[in-house]
């Protein structure tokens, strides 16, 4: 294993038993092969059995992409991966790319990387060697299926004793987009059960995840649109955050029927992800085992592996009935399968009145009142510097329009040690916006019961909010040549803890493609009830557009559209909210009556003024909201590979929106809806005409459509809403009006000087 | 029933009134109140520059009104939220307090719309005058102070046979001159005899009845049923008519015979003792201009201007309908004109001042008399509200109802003055709003309401005054005016003195209560500063409350300025005059102007060759037009004294009557002239700049504080006043007295 050149250094375990004195190596049986080397120029490596694996860069595991900084005499910082449950991890290779400060001292200073709490590799940090390369061999025995936690911890020096714990110069820096993680499966057969499914296609899948469904005939007619739409919302909504992206195949028979529960099926097309079998008995029959096809005789649920690729599944849905067929693709993203520890299954009723969430978090709504409890958090006592952070999160399921000065009304539950240093604070951020902080300064340390804090209630968010909570603690010595203890940093939030959602109105302005990127507002409120799915047609890139679409949908509302109408025809479900995709030529020319781009023989397209560019932070509408509108041109050309996504009021009623996916053919559809799912896409929707081709650095929005409101907004808080949204409106009204009374009250006044004094004036 | 046009306007009105409501109750997003106060502050200022006084007045007080109404319902609905019971009881207290300010304010601008501007009054044949019954009551004046006034009223331009002048001695009654204490019933018969033969010499009748009843309300009707004339023009003992009221005012009766008053200003040639002690008395408008030269009009235009006890002339018949003078309350000037009001009848304020009085010469005087207004304005406001008086019209309801409430303003000065106290101090949370929302909110309804006050009343009161005299008035009328409100019938009548002069400085004793304040407001800055080292967050609630506290402190600053009282050797100062006359010197006239004048003499400018030619002979009298017979008399005088000036020398002239047709000249030429009273109001009335007349106020009032502080220094603690010099001497006609 040792190699021969003079820039890489096979150190494997061995530096694990000269650091051992190190508190952090109590795991030394796990420490894995390493090998370091400058980080520049590249260095050869020992091949690795996980080296021919997919890379994925580290932060891809991170909330959002960053270096990881490790700062401070020691710190620590950790990410999770996920691991499929499918195929066992047969080796795992990590490749780190770090910087650390030239100002370090290599006898001291260490890189511990620790896989689950445990160590499985230790790096020398040196001063005289500032960039390092390095491939760490995680033990794969330590690798389960789910999220896995990696973390890298810091021991830095510059001196050999007395140091500023917080000097400058003690700092490493993981470059997370060069660091990668490759996971190499195990080979062999896999057993797949329907309980399985929620780990099968999970939080853990590779991104995106990429189904394929598969029906009878070349055609589609609604029944099936809506199935295809069903699975792929059940299947994305165990997915968590990882996107789906569908495609859409015919059945066809196998030119030599095979062994297996597929092996009359054509496996060709399914070059990539897993397969889902949709239809009744009578058309998927000639496709599957005898035996199978025996089983079915309801709505029946069923999971084999592919005989082409046994590490994917594929899943039949199917019944002796369409109406069979349907239940068992709603059970499908009702059921949570833990229970069902079997292959395939029938479905004899689902009742649907208790429907819930998917997901862990807990749902938010106006005018309540919450323990963290209820939200999920458990009590937890956070120690020394390292840990830092208490999340919780919630979700709020509306977009609510709270009054500017409305509250939330925070009651917390908190204590802390004594001998905490005077900087020594709690500070609370909602939605990565810092909101107050709390002094955490008497030298006793405290308990503290309904500590109120108050948080603008604007600050919530439609969709995922995250409420955090960030001690820092300090130590009263802090000294160069003063012993630091941390072990008294303690702080403790106790679930117990209340938040307070004040009242407010369910109210929106729309178009808005950036509430509809977090909540999928306004489809599908209550089971999307008064939406409409529409597709532009039925060929094969259309559909499976518009079923990773619908996946989308139901992940960002975490909750499938049961209730939606699912349909290519254009003249169904026309009086409600409708989200359209297809191609440009197959969509209804009256649909765009009231959008802002209209497609045509000219297209008349709205363009943002031409100004200099302006930085404008993240998250916030470069447009401005109602402000300068631009231009609107009308022009010749065709929409080349750009795709269009577009909400306007609905042509066919007042307070509808009408959401439009679109490009100039199917496939350019089906292929920008497979970057659109993606959230390097999807994040960015905002305005009302987002347009995108293949590089996420170019997509361009603007707001160009007339705006509307959909809700209800008390009397008050209409009025609050109108006259904050249209201020001039108002100031000129009140002038109006003043001036009104200023003349009837001169008259009045001249009347009455008339009847009283004989004189007008 | 109102005509239909009239309905059609007021139907209007009132949908626009509730326009601007609903317009004013919308809650907003604070950019969106910002961009509005903006707006509108700007345009308010704009239509000031443009045309304050003409049309546009409306205009503007009608966006001032429309911010106040927002920050109204922003306060109410956004502000007050309970944090224990100590903190909301103080917020609830302040709430009211802005509550109740800001209703006077709204009826004070209502009141104020549109200020009634009269005209000569119309003329009537001499045949028509009718006869008029001057009444001036008394009760302990000095007999030189009536004197001067009985000679003024004697001297008023009518025709003898139809005026009569009648002192009302209320101190020489039977019931004073059998007053079991001896030296109270031999001091009442001395009095009694000398102010018998004081009218017998002047011709004035003297009349005193059985009993004090009733105080001087019960001494004009007991003297109604003995007097003769259809007019009663009543005149205090310190208010000297000039010689042209009747002639400026009676033509109004003719006019009107459902008039039953005419009121005219209260113009006094003293300073009160604020004014007094703080030096401001030739710059600053007096305190009572605002009412007399500004609200009075303003009450004129909606038919209820007042009667304010003296310089006003009644209808007799009038009167007699409602058993005379009302005698419920102890103003019962206010009462007085409230019932003949409700009757239906009319009264006219005629702007003019044509009597010249004294003021309470001490604070303590003051607070005497300013607490007897605010108890007898209570008792009206308890026992014959204007809202619920039958036969009042709605602006008069307003109107009465804005000068009662008035009254009640030392709740309001005191919790103003004690609010911030109660968080830098006592930690009490009473008003829950950010630095943003205050600025949004109440600095627009504050600044809005600034501007208006100045455009309607700048001409008459420098910024702060009001506060300041609210607030040296308030420590010590609160418990009065709860009185009232135990007990509506109790309080007395009593009389205010006047005339009264001290020679030395002293600190007045009713001084104790503001250095409680003044140190608990001293206090709270240190105490805000130590509570926000504790606790950072803190920082909006701490500054709002320190920038409170500090204008307070100012205020209380100035206060006590006012509260040292200064040596006051003359009741009544030499008024500025310029008038031409002559010298008369050994025979021969030699030209001069009159640069001054008093009761006792004159200064008068002479140039130098003038000069040289009286330093050669010896001055007998002084020749000059009286204003009252428009004859050009001679007035026996001596020179007291000589300073040279850049051109010429000014001349100190001592009058020395002969005969009392002399003194009647001197009282003409002294006190007679109107237009001399004007001509003073108006130098008095020039609008200075709001920012240097506050420095100013400041100024003067740091200076008295400074006085007032060296004297506690030196061991004078606040005690009781000293005994006045003389009296009697010290009178307004002491001087003519003593040099006749």
């Amino acid at each position: 294993m040792m190699m021969g050149t003079d820039r890489l250094q096979n150190i494997r375990a061995a530096l694990a038993g000269g650091l051992a004195a190190l508190a952090l190596a109590g795991a030394a049986a796990a420490q894995a092969p390493v090998r370091t080397a400058p980080a520049a120029p590249a260095a050869p490596s020992v091949p690795s059995p996980a080296a021919s694996a997919p890379a994925v860069p580290l932060e891809r595991f991170m909330p959002a992409p960053h270096p990881i900084v490790l700062r401070g005499l020691y710190a620590e910082q950790s990410l999770f991966f996920p691991v499929s449950p499918r195929t066992p991890t047969a080796a795992a290779l990590l490749k780190l790319d770090l910087t650390n400060s030239i100002a370090l001292q290599g006898d001291r200073s260490q890189l511990v990387v620790k896989l689950d709490n445990r160590v499985v590799a230790q790096l020398p940090l040196r001063g005289t060697q500032p960039s390092v390369a390095a491939e760490i061999d995680l033990p794969p025995a330590l690798i389960r299926p789910g999220f896995n936690r990696l973390t890298f911890a810091a021991a830095q020096h510059v001196l050999p004793q007395c140091e500023d714990p917080n000097a400058p110069e003690l700092w490493t820096q993981i470059d997370t987009a060069r660091s990668t993680l490759a996971l190499a499966p195990q080979a062999g057969p896999v057993r797949y059960r329907l309980g399985d499914l929620g780990a099968l296609v999970g939080p853990g899948s590779a991104s995106p995840y990429r189904v394929n469904v598969m029906t009878a005939g070349a055609g589609i007619d609604d029944a099936r649109l809506r199935a295809g739409a069903l699975v792929a919302q059940g299947l994305a909504l165990r997915l968590g955050y990882v996107p789906l992206v569908a495609r859409h195949l015919p059945l066809q028979a196998a030119a030599a029927a095979g062994p297996g529960v597929f092996g009359r099926l054509d496996q060709s097309p399914l070059v990539d992800g897993d397969a889902v079998l949709i239809g009744t008995k009578a058309e998927i029959a000639p496709f599957i085992a005898d035996e199978i096809a025996a089983a079915i005789n309801g709505a029946y649920l069923g999971i084999f592996p592919l005989e082409r690729d046994p590490a994917r599944f594929g899943l039949i849905v199917s019944g002796t009935t369409a109406a069979e067929v349907d239940r068992a693709a709603t059970a499908l993203t009702l059921m949570d399968f833990p229970f069902a520890d079997a292959a395939q299954m029938r479905v004899d009723s689902v009742d649907r009145t208790t429907v819930a969430t998917f997901g862990n978090a807990p749902t938010v709504e106006a005018d309540s009142k919450h323990a963290f409890g209820d939200l999920g958090y458990r009590t937890r006592t956070i120690r020394g510097k390292a840990d830092n952070e208490i999340l919780i999160r919630f979700y709020l399921a509306d977009q609510l329009y709270f009054p500017e000065e409305a509250m939330i009304e925070l009651e917390l539950d908190f204590a802390y040690g004594a001998g905490f240093g005077r900087v020594s604070a709690l500070n609370l951020s909602l939605n990565g916006r810092f909101q107050a902080t709390i002094a955490l300064n008497d030298p006793n340390g405290a308990v503290l019961r309904d500590y109120r804090v108050t948080v603008v209630a604007r600050e919530l968010q439609a969709g995922m909010n995250t409420l955090r909570f960030e001690p820092v603690m300090s130590s009263v010595q802090a000294g160069n040549c003063e012993f630091a203890q941390f072990d008294n940093l303690l702080f403790s939030l106790a679930d117990t803890s209340t938040m307070k959602v004040p009242p407010a109105s369910r109210y929106a302005r729309q178009p808005d493609l950036q509430l509809f990127s977090r909540t999928g507002f306004p489809y599908g409120r209550a089971l999307g009830a008064e939406a409409a799915l529409v597709a532009g047609a039925t060929d094969p890139d259309t559909v499976a557009a518009y079923w990773s679409v619908a996946a989308k949908l139901a992940q960002v509302r975490r909750i499938a559209l049961l209730d939606a109408t699912y349909t290519a025809e254009r003249g169904r479900g026309g009086g409600g909210h409708r989200l359209v995709v297809g191609a440009a030529g197959n969509l209804d020319p009256e649909l765009f009556n009231a959008a802002a781009l209209v497609i045509g023989n000219v297209h008349r397209v709205p363009y943002p003024s031409l100004r200099p560019r302006v930085e404008v932070p993240v998250g916030t509408n470069p447009a401005g909201e109602g402000g300068a509108r631009g231009g609107r041109i009308a022009q010749a050309n065709d929409l080349g590979e750009n795709r269009y996504a577009m909400a306007f009021e609905s042509p066919r009623g007042s307070g509808r929106t009408s959401t439009v996916v679109l490009a100039a053919t199917p496939r350019l559809l089906r292929d920008g809806v497979d970057r659109m799912v993606l959230p390097d896409y999807w994040d960015q929707l905002r305005g009302d005409v987002f347009v995108w081709r293949d590089d996420p650095a170019r997509i361009a929005t603007t707001d160009a459509a007339r705006t509307y409101g959909i809700g209800r907004l008390d009397p008050v808080d209409f009025g609050r809403y109108f006259v904050s949204s249209y201020p001039w409106v108002w100031i000129a009204a009140v002038v109006a009006i003043v001036l009104i009374l200023a003349w009837l009250t001169r008259l009045w006044l001249r009347r009455y000087s008339r009847q009283h004094h004989g004189t007008a004036d | 029933m109102a005509p239909p046009a009239d309905r059609m306007v007021g139907l209007a009105w009132a949908a626009g009134a509730v326009a601007v409501t609903v317009l004013a109750a919308i809650p907003t997003d604070l950019s969106a109140q910002f961009l509005m106060a903006a707006v509108l502050l700007a345009a308010i200022v704009v239509l000031r520059g443009l045309d304050g006084s003409g049309p546009l007045r409306v205009v503007i007080l009608g966006l001032a009104v429309f911010l106040t109404l927002r920050y109204l319902f922003w306060r109410t609905t956004a502000t007050i939220e309970y944090y224990d019971p100590a903190s909301f009881a103080a917020a609830l207290a302040l709430y009211a307090a802005e509550l109740y300010s800001i209703g006077l304010y709204l009826l004070g601008l209502f009141v104020n719309v549109h200020p009634m501007v009269r005209g000569p009054a119309p003329a009537l044949p001499r045949d028509r005058l009718p006869p008029v019954a001057v009444l001036v009551p008394s009760y302990n004046e000095p007999d030189e102070l009536l004197r001067v006034t009985l000679v003024a009223a004697r001297r008023i331009r009518y025709p003898a046979d139809r005026l009569n002048v009648y002192l009302l001695d209320d101190g020489g009654t039977d019931q004073k001159r059998n007053d079991p204490d001896p030296a109270v019933a031999r001091a009442a018969r001395e009095r009694h005899v000398r102010l018998q033969r004081l009218c017998a010499d002047t011709g004035v009748r003297y009349l005193a009845r059985r009993r004090n009843e009733h105080a001087k309300a019960g001494n004009l009707n007991a003297a109604l049923p003995r007097v003769d004339g259809e007019l009663i023009l009543v005149i205090d003992a310190d208010h000297v008519p000039t010689a042209d009221i009747l002639e400026r005012t009676v033509g109004w009766f003719g006019a009107d015979p459902k008039l039953f008053l005419v009121q005219t200003p209260h113009f006094f040639i003293a300073a009160d003792p604020i004014e007094k002690n703080l030096g401001t008395f030739r710059t600053m408008p007096g305190e009572h201009e605002m009412f007399y030269r500004l609200i009075q009009p303003g009450l004129d235009f909606w038919n209820a201007s007042m009667f304010c006890g003296s310089a006003a002339i009644l209808r007799r018949a009038h009167l007699e309908e409602i058993g005379g003078f009302a005698t419920t309350s102890v103003t019962e000037d206010a009462e007085t004109s409230l019932e003949l009001h409700a009757r239906g009848y009319r009264s006219i304020y005629v702007a003019d001042p044509m009597v010249s009085g004294l003021v309470p010469p001490t604070f303590d005087a003051l607070v005497r008399q300013r607490t007897r207004w605010a108890q007898g304005m209570t008792q009206l406001l308890l026992l014959k509200n204007p809202l619920w008086r039958r036969g009042l019209g709605m602006a008069q309801r307003l109107c009465y109802l804005a000068g009662m409430t008035f009254w009640l303003f030392p709740f309001a000065r005191l919790a103003f003055v004690l609010a911030p106290l109660a968080f830098l101090v006592f930690g009490l949370r009473i008003y829950s709003a950010n630095l943003w929302q205050i600025a949004a909110y109440a600095l627009p309804h504050l600044v809005a309401s600034a501007l208006v006050t100045r455009l309607l009343f700048g001409s008459a009161r420098w910024p702060f005054v009001s506060w300041l005299y609210e607030i040296m008035q308030s420590m010590h009328a609160v418990r009065a005016i709860l009185g009232v409100f135990r007990r509506p019938h109790s309080p007395h009548f009593l009389v205010t003195p006047k005339g009264e002069v001290t020679d030395t400085d002293f600190v007045t004793p009713l001084a104790r209560p503001f250095y409680v304040v003044f140190a608990l407001n001293l206090v709270a800055v240190p105490l805000g500063l130590w509570h926000l080292h504790r606790v950072p967050t803190d920082i909006e609630p701490v500054a709002i409350t320190l920038a409170w506290a500090l204008v307070n402190l100012v205020l209380l600053t100035i206060a006590l300025g006012a509260l040292y009282e200064r040596s006051q050797r003359r009741a009544a100062p030499r008024m500025p005059a310029s008038i031409a006359a002559h010298l008369v010197v050994d025979g021969t006239p030699i030209r001069c102007a009159v640069d001054d004048l008093s009761t006792g003499g004159a200064a008068i400018l002479l140039d130098a060759e003038a000069a040289q030619a009286v330093a050669r002979g010896s001055a007998t009298a002084l020749r000059i037009g009286d204003p009252a017979t428009y004859e050009t008399v001679e007035i026996p005088a001596g020179i007291r004294n000589v300073a040279a000036r850049t051109r010429g020398v000014r001349i100190g002239l001592s009058f020395a009557p002969r005969s009392t047709e002399d003194f009647g000249r001197i009282v003409d030429l002294v006190l007679g002239d109107s237009e001399r009273w004007a001509d003073f109001v108006a130098e008095r009335s020039r609008r200075r700049h709001a920012g240097g007349a506050s420095l100013v106020l400041f100024w003067l009032g740091l200076r008295g504080a400074a006085a007032h502080a060296r004297a506690l220094w030196r061991g004078r603690t606040p005690a009781r006043r000293p005994a006045p010099v003389d009296a009697t001497a010290a009178a307004i006609g002491s001087e003519v007295t003593k040099a006749a």
